[in-house]
């Protein structure tokens, strides 16, 4: 800063002294511990107003949330270990406010707006403030669900469509790929170009810090860093800071959301959020209930996701997409908060264990995931092959059971299993690889329409590495027309069958090839040998 | 059923209020307090029956924080100009580097320099 700058302010400052007073509504400490304080006094103190504690080493901040008869119970943001008993608590007649911006792309902050990369300090000037407790879109300023968000992975984007402003919760035991997910997720929107690029808010709660760390380097790496924002409440902070770190992603997707713009925001995971709140609250001795969570916590996760939502075109048209996770214990989705958080979302996708050992990856159960959104937010490509493709999994899985038996079956039946099996295939997806819906829908069409029937099942994989490589490098244009259009018109149709069926023809043929190169050569090495 | 700190200071004011042998009514509300095994609490009653006493009689509790020792002048003004106050307590504090802080109940008037300065230094570190 400008060295005059400072001296012009002083003296302004000194010429316009005049010995005025503050008045505030003041509370002593009476007892402080685990990030919550009794305070004494405070009369005038409301719900949820931010309070400052004045402690020997500066301000520490904290929250109002039980107003007693005699005392105020509170939370402390920050440092609690600096606080006193009978240290001065003043009341700010303010809530508990973000910064939100752009400037906040592609960094990493805590649950109060503070840095915790390396870039150094956000410039407040060009921030705005927004409360990080605000009331959710009313039912007049909303629109329908009805423009699709991408994620790139195919078992999502056929079978369990996400829209703009919808909730769909991600659910699965710890280690299934949860996280992967939705990393995958955030990636896939740098290639989704028919849409506007969504804004992706990754809220994480109770992470370790070089998980975290691995995260934001892929993420960089990538190049997905720069439309993307971290908020991290970590394992070693407070829980105070584990409670209000979701609200605090939340108001930053609002903002861009009020700009018109789309923000996807993921709660990594709500369910060591309600861990947090559960403790505050025990803390503060609110009644126990279930599970020993307190009476409220369907609102907490309630109040949270209602803030989704798709704005009408009058307001502007931006968009904020949920993507809450939650982790079960032994996948017990039955348990209190899954259920809870369940009926609040838009739908659920399930990974299920099962399928992660079997080697199905992402370990999606296409049967216990369902979308209540459903096609309005999906393209008419997609729509036109993916109701078949659902439909042909259901059966699959009923007779899934008589797999074993398969010789013993009748013909209609075997087919059926082998169909079931090849789509069970095309639906296994690779880490970092989000595929873009115009190539999902050319392999989905392959798969249900039988062309895939006469590979082998181990060959599909081939297949599909060569097929999407043909589709770039030969056929740009048809996936261009069904990028731009999201039809899928007869004459595309048309181009899509004699593709596929040259690339199952290459495939043959290349095997064919394979075999004879190898015995020409061996045959070439015989009659080679003896003339050594 | 067990009776709290507060109800024994309530009990305690409303027995002494309209007496003139204060004596014997303390020591009869310390046989009480004896009987029920609650002697113990004798502290928090004390500070309960303060807090209650004041509110009560509307009488609010003084502060007054200053960097020296004020003026005998100083402290009638003070006490003049707040309604319905209690004695005043004084405390010396330089960390205030100038002004008086006044605390009034649970308001505080902090006319005091350093708040100002902290006020510049927010307005300085942010520009």
């Amino acid at each position: 800063m400008d060295k005059n700058f400072i001296i012009e302010t002083l003296k302004k400052q000194l010429a316009e002294y005049n010995p005025s007073a503050e008045k505030v509504n003041i509370g002593k400490v009476l007892k402080i511990g685990d990030g919550i304080a009794s305070i004494s006094g405070l009369s005038q103190v409301m719900a949820s107003e931010m309070l400052e504690f004045v402690t020997s080493k500066g301000s520490v901040y904290g929250v109002a949330l039980n107003l007693e008869e005699n005392q105020v119970g509170a939370m402390v943001l920050g440092d609690f270990k600096e606080i006193k008993e009978g240290d001065l608590v003043k009341s700010t007649g303010k809530v508990l406010s973000f910064p939100v911006g752009k400037e906040l792309l592609g960094r990493v902050v805590d649950p109060l707006g503070n840095p915790l990369d390396d870039a150094g300090p956000l410039s407040l000037k060009e921030l705005e403030f927004y409360p990080i407790e605000r009331k959710a879109p009313g039912v007049i300023a909303r629109d329908s669900v009805n423009t699709p968000l991408h994620t790139g992975i195919k078992a999502i984007d056929s079978t369990v469509p996400i829209g703009r402003g919808q909730r769909e919760l991600i659910i699965g035991d710890r280690q299934i790929g949860k996280t992967a997910l939705v990393i995958d997720i955030i990636l896939n929107q740098l290639q989704d170009a028919r849409y506007k690029k969504p804004i992706c808010i990754y809220v994480e709660i109770g992470k370790k810090g070089s998980k975290v760390a691995r995260i934001v380097e892929e993420l960089k790496s990538r190049g997905a860093m720069e439309n993307t924002i971290v908020v991290l409440a970590s394992a070693s902070d407070a829980a105070p800071l584990w409670h209000i770190a979701p609200y605090s992603g939340c108001a930053i997707g609002e903002y861009f959301m009020d700009k018109g713009e789309d923000a996807l925001i993921i709660y990594d995971d709500l369910s060591k959020h309600a861990w947090a709140y559960r403790q505050v609250s025990l803390l503060l001795r609110r009644p126990p209930g279930r599970e020993a969570y307190p009476g409220d916590i369907f609102y907490l996760h309630s109040r949270l996701l209602e803030r989704a939502a798709k704005l009408s075109k009058a307001n502007g048209g931006g968009s904020l997409t949920a993507l809450p996770i939650i982790e079960t214990q032994l996948s017990d989705i039955s348990a209190y908060i899954p259920t809870n958080v369940i009926s609040i979302t838009d739908g659920q996708i399930y990974l299920d264990p099962e399928l992660f050992y079997q080697g199905v990856r992402p370990a999606l159960s296409v049967g216990l995931s369902v979308s209540r959104v459903g096609s309005s937010a999906q393209t008419k490509a997609m729509k036109k092959v993916a109701s078949r493709l659902r439909l042909e999994l259901a059966q699959y899985r009923e007779l899934q059971a008589f797999v074993q038996f398969a010789s013993e079956l009748d013909e209609a039946t075997r087919k059926r299993i082998d169909r079931g099996q090849r789509l069970a295939e095309i639906l296994k997806q690779p880490q970092y690889n989000p595929i873009p819906f115009e190539k999902q829908v050319c392999l989905i069409y392959a798969g249900v329409n039988g062309f895939l029937d006469q590979l082998p099942v181990a060959k599909i994989k081939e297949f599909e590495e060569k097929f999407f490589q043909y589709l770039s490098d030969r056929r740009e244009n048809m996936l261009s027309k069904i990028r731009q259009s999201g039809e899928f018109s007869e004459e595309i149709e048309k181009e899509l069958k004699s593709a596929i069926e040259f690339q199952i023809h290459a495939l043959n043929e290349g095997n064919k090839r394979d075999c004879f190169s190898s015995r020409a050569i061996r045959d070439c090495a015989a009659d080679l040998i003896p003339t050594f | 059923m067990k009776i709290t700190p507060l109800q024994y200071a309530i009990f305690l004011y409303e027995i002494t209020l309209k007496t003139t042998d204060i004596k014997k009514k303390v020591k009869g509300f310390l046989e009480f307090l004896a009987r029920n095994n609650d002697l113990g609490k004798i502290n928090k009653i004390i500070k309960e029956f303060e807090i209650y006493e004041r509110k009560q009689k509307g009488i609010k509790e003084v502060e007054v924080i200053s960097i020296k020792p004020l003026a005998a002048s100083v402290k009638r003004q003070i006490a003049e100009s707040i309604k319905n106050g209690g004695e005043i307590k004084e405390t010396v504090n330089p960390d205030l580097v100038g002004g008086l802080t006044v605390i009034i109940g649970d308001t505080m008037i902090d006319g005091s320099l350093r708040r100002k300065l902290r006020e510049l230094n927010k307005a300085l570190s942010y520009g």
